[in-house]
């Protein structure tokens, strides 16, 4: 044990000891007010509550945490963010003084972060400070947006480039988005793949794609997105390169043994593009069946030769569905073994089921097509050899401002006009030379990078304001994550988002926008943990109705949720106590809500108030727990991360992992095994904060559902506030965690701010944060209130001129070497 | 490091020049070149799953001048570049968790963490070992391939190792597993960039090289109008530019040094018919050792639990299921069918390697090859006595035309070792190793 453990350990001995002598002897003399008209504090008053509630352990011996509060400047404590914001932190949440320590009452605690607050405000509007701007590269998911706005084409930017580092939660913390020479090849590389698809172009060799069904994926029922009258298979959303023929070859699954389950039956599969039917065949079927039993691999491998068609298909994005016609519900084995994974792998029953789907071409290929866009990027197409130039100009010129988000220069112009007189000779084509010039564009550190160079009129160390167009693309890129369009760009350019209300009237335009639907795939999605759930697994023999249906379901429950607030423009507050939310059948019977029948998503109203909001949703249940068990402790630490906006330090290294019921022995509930952490002091600092939220939604389990018992016992779902409130279950956490609005607004606000600005937020942040909470609650809370605080704060429109160095770069030019 | 230091002026290749200029520039240095590579060590494991039918495979001799049984049948004609090292052991691979670590063990031979993915930790591959230490010069390291993948079995491998074990047979770190690349088509880019000919990668290449150099001004230009922690992100930027250019000057060099060196058509992608596909595979490995691309290579020519049929040698049902051979004679029969035509798609990517002409001999001659499987009886699912064979000359270091016959339960890393050896790679130990397989 270390010194500082001996020493908190002594000072908890002593503290409550005092505890004890306190509530026995009469009310100290002089001390903080009491709860009956609580006075404002003052530098005087201050110091003696804490030297009462907080410096036993807090002192400048002690250390605890690293805070000392017996010997601080009162007077200033606005000139202290680094610690005062800590403390306010603390003190918002109840959190401090730990469980067993006398603390002062729920007024006085409301009065002292007043009193601290207004100091820290002051000093910050005294010194307006924006924090670091730093240049920034576009992520991933910005790539394939501005991909799809620049050029109209939708690709899968997952397949062309690596995922991006995260920093504070996401992945488009500028400090965090390094390059690297792997990265650039990828991009030089992935800048042909897009030129190449979004022209056209007739020499695009054949490649040979394959698209797999995921294992676990139940295919007995309707797939969202593939033809009424169909069961299971995949929806290939494919951009087909030029106006040529396809070659389809589908492959059904064997289990382990090579075997090919389901041919008792005839079954049909049927592939259809854009909904057109293009090829049916039958799959099984008494000859097939006897087959099989005769020879089941040269069975199973004649079926699959069987699903093989070539089809001519025009150049563009298609929808290809590959999928059997259902024949009936009364089928398979699901009706008795409910949604039960086929990871059976010796299973000989079921029915035939896709497992993957070769799609291969083009071959005899007529031309480039008409596609989206092809229309998108040729805005005039050249007639004769002289009106080539003319044109190219136009098109690569307009591409260049969108691309590059400010005005074109000449130096853009001529550059972009040299790669493409070079593509056209040695392409051949006056779609060469574009295709070239445009691998130029999406290389260009003038697209991949977002930077704000300083005015010359900005002395180093001086605030100026974020100029228009700079302004124009902070706000595409929070809303949309993705390019400002033309009406942006243009407003930016006559300087028109100067004026606030056209400020405001364009960021209510952008959240009404479709391309706002990034706040939910890359916001929410990472501040929720969502993304998680791709990598959930879990235990087969737990949950053995867990499967890819519900995985998917539960994950569009909460992005439609989460969309809701968004487009309709809710009180923050309703994340966490909304009364409806989305489903589907096979998300419905996991609830057990009766009646929701089909694999379309409808919005219902929720009869069962422990289901409201998101912690009644199945996707956070399952990312906060193990594949066999729920965690408490992983539940109170997203809790406190993401709802209360105080996480926990990190356990102390070889802590070891929790005991798991033998088989055999008496089993024991997750609560009793977790005891070791209320027993051991050490633990118990940090565990008497974190388990009891967690015990809370004990009844939800693993995966969501709702349980009222688990092996060793009934569900004991009564636990406790850092700040002492008592819960019990879902509804009193809900009201403990809202009964101030304004802690649960703030840390949507400050994780929005931080994702708002690609920077993990500083102490000096924390008066922003404060004031737009402020402003948003003078507007009921709504999410567009939180948003135009954000994008009117000083941290958003305001940048600090950098120093400069005496050294110049350390970079020196090939040329010079060798 | 690389000879090339020469720095084409980069305008050269904006006016199109292409490879009229780059031959004569190169071909000073070619010389140089053709000495230096050809007398680099090369090493490559070729894995097949679910062992062997020990009694047609094992010779009965000891020693030299032994019989071939019909499954090793095919590689007679390389008797004299060939040893059979028997009663080798993987402990490593001992468990209940009878095909999991099979792979994984095999070149390690430490048995990994047991868990389900997130935090696998297994032991370092001796092909990684030779990577780190005479693969540095190469444009690429290491190239791990495959037949298959395994993305069909989340979740249902084993209960207590997970798929990331099953799925490589090759661990650069005890937590970074080599991905094994299935589709030739990708290798393909990776050994000699984009582009379906010659021509067409030529013209990427210089394309590249031009769009390089304008990002360069680009990057350069932007960097004047920002601050000093803005500059240095456009630094790392540069650099990249600059690492890209000098692996394209490699890569041409590469070219340039084998200027008869036939580079096929760029595969469209997975071949259907597996002989095609292992084919295809074994020509990009001949090409990546002739052009020298790599010096280090893993290949699982089928996976564990492949359940491919191998119609074309009669056998109609799939590997994984004939294995469990309950030594049945008719069972017995189809598994030394597949072993055999196995060893008979090996033996053509020797004879490809033997017909190319490398210093004093042939690529072969200059090669150290290990072929095996890291099962023994498939239907016991045992790992003794592992079948496993070393192939090629070794630049004059290996001894072949053995039957080396090692002390019972001798660990199968003393092979392992033994071949970094001779391949400049010294190791003192490797997993379970306890010595060296002196008689190689």
């Amino acid at each position: 044990m270390t010194l500082r453990r001996l020493l908190f350990l002594g000072a908890l001995a002593a503290a409550a000891q005092t505890a004890a002598q306190t509530s026995n002897d009469a009310a100290p003399t002089a001390g903080p007010p009491t709860s009956s008209a609580p006075q404002p504090f003052s530098p005087e008053t201050a110091k003696a509550f804490f030297t009462q509630y907080c410096a036993t352990c807090h002192n400048q011996y002690a250390k605890i945490a690293d805070v000392v509060l017996d010997t601080r400047d009162y007077d200033h404590v606005g000139a202290d963010p680094d610690l005062w914001e800590r403390v306010v932190r603390k003190l918002n949440a109840g959190a401090m003084p730990p469980k067993g320590m006398p603390r002062p009452e729920p007024a006085v605690y409301k009065s002292m972060v007043g009193w601290l607050t207004t100091s820290l405000d002051a000093a910050v509007a005294d010194h307006p400070n924006p924090g670091r701007a730093s240049i920034h590269r576009l992520n991933r998911a910005e790539y394939g947006n501005a991909v799809r706005d620049l050029l109209g084409l939708t690709i899968d930017a997952t397949d062309l480039l690596p995922a991006d580092d995260e920093g504070y939660g996401f992945d488009n913390i500028a400090d965090v988005l390094r390059v690297s020479p792997s990265l650039l090849e990828q991009y030089l590389s992935a800048s042909a793949k897009v030129a190449s698809l979004a022209v056209g172009d007739p020499e695009t060799p054949p490649v040979i794609g394959v698209f797999r069904v995921p294992p676990d994926l139940a295919q007995g029922e309707h797939v969202e997105g593939l033809p009424l009258g169909t069961r299971g298979g995949i929806l290939i959303r494919h951009n087909f390169p030029l106006d040529a023929s396809y070659d389809f070859a589908v492959f059904l699954r064997r289990n382990i043994v090579g075997y090919m389950v389901g041919l008792e039956w005839p079954h049909e599969l049927e592939i259809s593009i854009d909904g057109r039917r293009v090829f049916l065949s039958q799959v099984g079927g008494p000859e097939d069946n006897k087959k099989s039993d005769a020879n089941m691999s040269a069975t199973a491998n004649e079926i699959d030769e069987r699903l093989r068609t070539r089809v001519f298909v025009t150049a563009g994005p298609h929808d290809v569905s590959i999928a059997f016609l259902e024949r009936s519900k009364a089928e398979t084995q699901e009706p008795l073994e409910l949604h039960t994974r086929n990871l059976d792998l010796q299973d000989m029953n079921g029915i035939p089921v896709v497992d993957y789907v070769n799609l291969s071409g083009p071959y005899a290929a007529k031309g480039v097509g008409d596609t989206p866009s092809r229309r998108k990027v040729f805005v005039c197409e050249p007639t004769s050899l002289r009106e080539e130039t003319p044109c190219a100009t136009k098109i690569l010129t307009r591409l260049a401002h969108l691309a590059y988000r400010r005005p074109v220069t000449p130096q853009d112009t001529e550059t972009l006009l040299d790669f493409f007189h070079q593509g056209r000779e040695h392409g051949g084509s006056f779609d060469a030379g574009v295709r070239t010039a445009l691998r130029v564009l999406l290389t260009s550190p003038d697209f991949l990078f977002r930077s704000e160079p300083d005015p010359a009129s900005a002395a180093p160390g001086s605030l100026y304001a974020v100029n228009d167009l700079d302004l124009a693309s902070r706000l595409s890129f929070f809303l949309w994550s993705s390019l400002p369009d033309e009406q942006l760009l243009q407003a930016a350019e006559h300087g028109k988002l100067s004026d606030p209300k056209v400020y405001e009237q364009q960021v209510r335009r952008m959240l009404a926008d479709p391309r706002a639907r990034a706040l939910v795939d890359n916001f929410a999605s990472q501040w929720l943990f969502l993304r998680n759930l791709q990598s959930a697994r879990p235990d087969a023999e737990e949950f053995p109705n867990f499967d890819e249906n519900l995985r998917r379901a539960m994950r569009t429950e909460t992005e439609m949720f989460f969309d809701s607030i968004v487009h309709e423009d809710h009180d923050v507050l309703d994340l966490l106590t909304a009364n409806y939310t989305f489903v589907n059948q096979r998300l419905a019977e996991h609830y057990g809500i009766d009646g929701i029948y089909g694999s379309q998503f409808r919005r219902i109203e929720i009869k069962d108030p422990a289901r409201f909001g998101l912690l009644g949703q199945a996707s956070i249940h399952t990312v906060t727990s193990y594949a066999n068990r729920t965690s408490p402790v992983l539940r109170g630490k997203y809790i406190l991360t993401n709802i209360l906006g105080t996480p926990p330090p990190s356990p102390p290294a070889n802590v070891p992992s929790l005991t798991e019921n033998a088989p055999g022995k008496e089993a024991r509930s997750v609560r009793a095994r977790l005891e070791e952490h209320r027993s051991n002091p050490v633990c118990a600092t940090c565990h008497n904060v974190m388990d009891p939220i967690g015990f809370a939604l004990e009844n939800f389990d693993a995966i969501g559902a709702w349980r009222t018992k688990e092996p060793g016992g009934a569900i004991d779902s009564s636990g406790q506030m850092a700040n002492g409130t008592p819960v019990n279950g879902p509804e009193t956490l809900r009201a403990a965690l809202t009964a101030d609005p304004q802690q649960f607004v703030g840390i949507v606000t400050e994780k929005l701010l931080t994702y708002a600005l690609g920077r993990g937020l500083e102490p000096f942040d924390m008066p922003t944060v404060r004031s737009i909470v402020r402003g948003a609650a003078a507007d009921d809370y709504k999410f567009s209130a939180v948003v135009l605080g954000i994008v009117n704060s000083t941290a958003f429109r305001m940048k600090t001129a950098q120093q400069e160095l005496t050294t110049t770069s350390a970079f020196i030019p090939a040329e010079a070497h060798e | 490091m690389f000879v090339t230091k020469k720095h084409l002026a980069r305008r050269t290749f904006l006016k199109g020049a292409g490879a009229a200029v780059a031959l004569p520039l190169l071909d000073a240095m070619v010389p140089a070149f053709a000495s230096n590579v050809k007398q680099s060590p090369r090493i490559g494991f070729v894995y097949v799953p679910h062992g062997a039918v020990m009694a047609r495979y094992t010779p009965d001799k000891v020693g030299r001048d032994f019989e071939f049984k019909d499954i090793m049948k095919p590689l007679e004609p390389y008797r004299d570049r060939l040893s059979v090292v028997s009663r080798l052991h993987h402990r490593a691979a001992d468990s209940t968790a009878v095909h999991s670590l099979s792979p994984t063990t095999w070149l390690s031979g430490v048995r990994p963490k047991p868990t389900q993915g997130v935090d696998a930790y297994a032991g370092v591959t001796a092909d990684q070992v030779a990577a780190a230490a005479i693969g540095q010069d190469t444009l690429l390291p290491s190239l791990e391939i495959a037949t298959e993948d395994h993305s069909g079995l989340i979740g249902a491998c084993d209960r207590d190792y997970g798929c990331i074990y099953m799925n490589t047979l090759s661990w650069r770190t005890p937590t970074t597993p080599m991905p094994m690349e299935i589709n030739p088509r990708k290798i393909f880019e990776r050994m000699f960039g984009q582009g379906d000919s010659a021509e067409a990668r030529l013209k990427r290449r210089s394309e590249d090289r031009s769009i390089l150099d304008a990002l360069t001004g680009q990057a350069t230009g932007l960097q004047r109008e920002l601050g000093a922690h803005d500059r240095s992100t456009l630094d790392n930027y540069l650099e990249g530019v600059r690492e890209i250019e000098r692996r394209l000057d490699r890569a041409e060099s590469q070219v340039a040094s084998n200027p008869d060196l036939v580079i096929p058509e760029a595969p469209a992608g997975i071949p259907y018919e597996y002989e095609n596909h292992v084919g295809t595979m074994f020509d990009l490995l001949t090409m990546a050792y002739r052009a020298d691309i790599t010096r280090v290579f893993t290949f699982m020519m089928a996976r564990e639990v492949s359940n491919r049929t191998y119609t074309q040698v009669g056998v109609t049902e799939g590997h994984h299921a004939v294995s469990h051979h309950q030594n049945r004679p008719e069972k017995l029969e189809w598994c030394a069918r597949i072993q055999n035509y196995h060893i008979g798609l090996f033996g053509k990517f020797l004879a490809q390697l033997d017909a190319i002409p490398d210093g004093d001999g042939s690529l072969l001659d200059n090669t150290i090859l290990m072929y095996g499987s890291n099962m023994s009886n498939s239907n016991a699912h045992d790992h003794y006595p592992l079948p496993v064979m070393v192939l090629g000359g070794g630049r004059g270091k290996l001894k072949g035309g053995q039957h080396i016959m090692a002390e019972e339960h001798t660990p199968m890393t003393n092979l392992l070792v033994t071949l970094l050896g001779k391949a400049d790679v010294p190791v003192d130990k490797l997993g379970d190793s306890t010595g060296v397989i002196a008689e190689l």
